[in-house]
């Protein structure tokens, strides 16, 4: 079963690194960005299991989901502050405007 | 066993919504398709056994963010699609990476250690207190911090139009362009 959840936080980790380098709308990386957390929370979940601590990966991954919840309410409020300063969540046009 | 063949339909289940999830072309079906992927791994969760995580995960991941999503897409408006500039030129050097990183995972992986236990409570409330104050200090800079960012949003909005009309109307070759 460990093998079984490594294999997909590493899946999982693919997908998202796949979409972190294609994706240019701002909400949709944030998305992306939970999926990467998920492939995070999942490994470390494994790895407590497979040292034989799996408390001890609980209780990270519990810290791990928090981080995340907030990184998706501050990543949120910026983009709508940005689609109301700018008009675009394109993150292209939101680093560099003129070009 | 039984509970092997669950794990791998989660898993499975879940490797598909975020592939949907990554490719779909509204930023509603797209968060659909991430709650999809939240409910799979607290599912997933419950089968390995981690029910304290599990609840978390469903209340959190599942509940709260997609909540915050369809709320800010429907602020934003749902109607923004993405935009890929370099499509699909990656997909297969991601896939055989991932599935190298796989194949020196099983091979390195050394037998299972069965240390000293301790349960879930103990390890959160004892061993992981830092983690605990840490977690309390996020959420207060996360609260303080969508405060900051969200007051005054009509008003900025207001500056910017009255900045564009009063450049209008005092300059007429502004107001030529503009026209």
């Amino acid at each position: 079963m460990t093998t079984l959840l490594f294999a997909g936080a590493l899946l999982l980790l693919g997908v998202s690194l796949y979409g972190l380098l294609v994706i240019r709308n701002f909400i949709k990386i944030l998305i992306v960005l939970q999926i990467l957390v998920k492939a995070a929370m999942l490994a470390l979940i494994a790895a407590g299991y497979h040292s034989g601590q799996p408390a001890l990966g609980q209780a990270l991954a519990v810290t791990v989901i928090v981080a995340d919840t907030i990184v998706i309410v501050i990543g949120l409020a910026l983009a709508i502050r940005a689609q109301h300063q700018t008009g675009t969540l394109d993150i292209d046009q939101l680093v560099n405007p003129e070009g | 066993m039984l509970s092997t063949v669950i794990g791998s339909l989660l898993v499975t289940l879940m490797i598909l919504c975020a592939v949907q999830a990554v490719r779909a072309g509204h930023l509603l079906t797209a968060a659909l398709w991430l709650a999809g992927v939240s409910a799979s791994a607290s599912s997933l969760l419950f089968v390995i056994g981690a029910f304290e995580i599990a609840v978390i995960e469903l209340s959190l991941s599942l509940g709260l963010v997609t909540v915050l999503l369809v709320f800010a897409i429907s602020m934003i408006g749902a109607n923004t699609p993405d935009n890929p500039t370099h499509r699909p030129r990656y997909g297969l050097l991601t896939a055989a990476f991932t599935l190298l990183l796989i194949t020196l995972l099983n091979m390195a992986m050394p037998t299972e250690n069965t240390a000293a236990q301790a349960d879930f409570a103990t390890a959160l409330w004892s061993w992981r207190q830092f983690d605990v104050l840490l977690q309390i200090v996020l959420i207060f800079v996360g609260v303080l911090s969508v405060l900051y960012l969200l007051t005054g949003l009509g008003t900025v909005q207001q500056t910017h139009v009255s900045a564009s009309e009063k450049a209008q109307e005092e300059d007429p070759i502004v107001e030529e362009m503009l026209s």
